[in-house]
């Protein structure tokens, strides 16, 4: 698996360099390079996914569940989303996060566009302002700091893992500690992890986090342990306005196969080439 | 072969005998079954217990709050969005496992609710425009929102009454409509959508025109075989009671 994975996969040292080749022999060629390169990448990324799937055996590591079946993937819908952060407490009580301002395994960004300003201005529960509106410091809140301005528009965006298709965070670990499964969830193993934060500094969408009590990374597993029981991870079980979707590729039937059909979306930084699987509607170019 | 080159050799060998050695002794057992990494670690993380469980799991303990809940606006949010405390992990030390849950389901007082239900309901930038939102100042004037609405069903008070008054009904129950409604639900679908095109929908319409429908089914202006046999049987607080049922349903 690991052979055939290493020729096709584009964010790989061999496909990079294989790559390179047929983007220099494009080169020569015709003009368009740009466009047959993204091609060559877009085949290699598909082609990748099907070699890593039929490489694993079919019964998986967890009990009455087979991680062969499933192509987990997440929906976000901006016009929906209220900015509440239900979702970010319920994912601190279920994972058992740091109950600080600081580390998050999914947050929300609010995106205000004032009037005369062609730049968002960008603010997430994090923000001073934000943690002096909430009661306590563990709790979470977006505060009212536009109420005297003349807002033009304005949306949150709820941010997670995007369990990409080609992992950099995997990528540059040192000892085997973050993988991918079969079903497309990228995991840490906590005992196995030295805390180097190389994957930290990896990760283009700073989904990842130093957890201090723990002395290990952490980030968003979308629940794994939820959804290898059948539930839906628990941010979205707790949103009461549907904003986040869930749900298995393979099945046409599912909440995120739905969601991708019905509505126009986007992934965030495409062009990295990582196959995020995490799609976003209602978001502007500036969200990244 | 030189005597330094033999020796060299056999440091090399002695070197590569340990390494040998200690890769096999040291990576976990589970280690590479299925790529490079702990396999055992798989079943570690997918081993941890659900904090947060479906409401469904509080309806025995919770009955009135349930099917109050179940048959309001509120419906969507679920007991532990309100119910919990934060930073503590709740019914943890209870959870052997999600079934055993029901029988010991215990729910912590929710917050303060001048700080609870602002989170979804304050006016603010970035909020749209379908969630109801209010001027906090303005609004409430400093009482709790609980002492007006019911936080189980917030368009009624905590009486059952409707908030905001039905014309020509002084009061409304919803839990007894929602009793009646099994009568509509063969027809009209368990969460008042129905399976055909046959038959309305009538979760989200508004009270006036449904209760407007069933009088004018009664009184035989409106010509049904059906519907009239069914609302003939119905008295005008029925009526009022059913359509607020599925006024307050959500149309998902």
């Amino acid at each position: 698996m690991s052979e055939s994975k290493s020729v096709t996969d584009p964010a790989g040292r061999r496909g990079f360099i294989s790559l390179l080749g047929k983007m220099c022999a494009t080169t020569a060629v015709c003009s368009g390079v740009g466009t047959v390169a993204l091609g060559n990448l877009a085949a290699a990324a598909s082609s990748a996914s099907t070699a890593a799937k039929a490489g694993f055996p079919a019964e998986g590591p967890v009990p009455a569940y087979d991680w062969t079946k499933h192509r987990w993937a997440f929906g976000v819908d901006s016009t929906r989303c209220i900015g509440c952060l239900r979702c970010v407490e319920a994912c601190k009580v279920e994972n058992k996060v740091p109950f600080n301002p600081q580390n998050f395994r999914t947050w929300v960004e609010r995106y205000v566009y004032l009037e005369g300003e062609d730049k968002p201005r960008v603010d997430t529960q994090s923000d001073p302002v934000n943690i002096a509106a909430a009661a306590s410091p563990q709790d979470y809140r977006f505060s009212n700091r536009y109420r005297d301005k003349k807002v033009t528009k304005a949306f949150f965006v709820p941010k997670l893992c995007n369990q990409c298709e080609n992992p950099p965070c995997v990528q540059v670990c040192p000892v085997g500690a973050t993988y991918k499964t079969p079903d497309g969830v990228v995991l840490i193993d906590e005992k196995y992890c030295i805390g180097c934060r190389y994957c930290v500094q990896a990760c283009p969408y700073g989904a990842r986090y130093f957890n201090e009590e723990t002395q290990t990374t952490d980030k968003c597993t979308w629940c794994y342990h939820r959804i290898t029981k059948g539930l839906k991870p628990a941010c979205v079980e707790v949103c009461p306005v549907q904003a986040r979707v869930f749900g298995d590729l393979n099945d046409p039937a599912s909440d995120v196969s739905v969601f991708i059909r019905s509505h126009p979306i986007t992934v965030l930084k495409p062009w990295t080439g990582n196959g995020p699987h995490v799609f976003y509607h209602g978001i502007d170019g500036e969200v990244t | 072969m030189p005597k330094h080159i033999r020796s060299l050799l056999a440091i090399l060998a002695v070197f590569a005998l340990m390494f040998v050695a200690g890769k096999m002794y040291f990576p976990p057992k589970s280690f590479g079954v299925y790529g490079h990494y702990r396999a055992a670690s798989v079943e570690d993380i997918a081993g941890a217990h659900p904090a947060y469980l479906s409401p469904a799991a509080y309806s025995a303990a919770y009955p009135k709050e349930y099917e109050t809940w179940s048959a309001g606006i509120h419906k969507v949010v679920k007991c532990q969005i309100c119910h919990t405390i934060v930073g503590k992990t709740m019914n943890m030390a209870s959870l052997a496992g999600t079934t055993a849950l029901a029988a010991s389901a215990v729910l912590p007082a929710a917050g303060d609710s001048r700080k609870l239900c602002v989170k979804c309901h304050e006016k603010i930038a970035g909020r749209p425009d379908y969630m109801p939102q209010i001027e906090v100042e303005s609004h409430s004037n400093g009482q709790a929102c609980t002492s007006c609405h019911n936080p189980h069903s917030p368009l009624f008070s905590n009486a059952g009454q409707p908030i905001v008054a039905a014309s020509g009904a002084s009061t409304v129950d919803i839990v007894a409509g929602k009793k009646l409604s099994a009568t509509c639900a063969a027809c009209h679908g368990p969460e008042g959508v129905s399976a055909t095109a046959m038959f309305p929908n009538l979760a989200c319409q508004k009270q006036p025109y449904l209760a407007g429908a069933l009088t004018d089914f009664q009184s035989g202006k409106r010509v049904n075989p059906v519907m009239g046999g069914v609302a003939k049987g119905l008295s005008t607080a029925d009526i009022q009671n059913v359509a607020a049922y599925y006024s307050g349903m959500s149309c998902k």
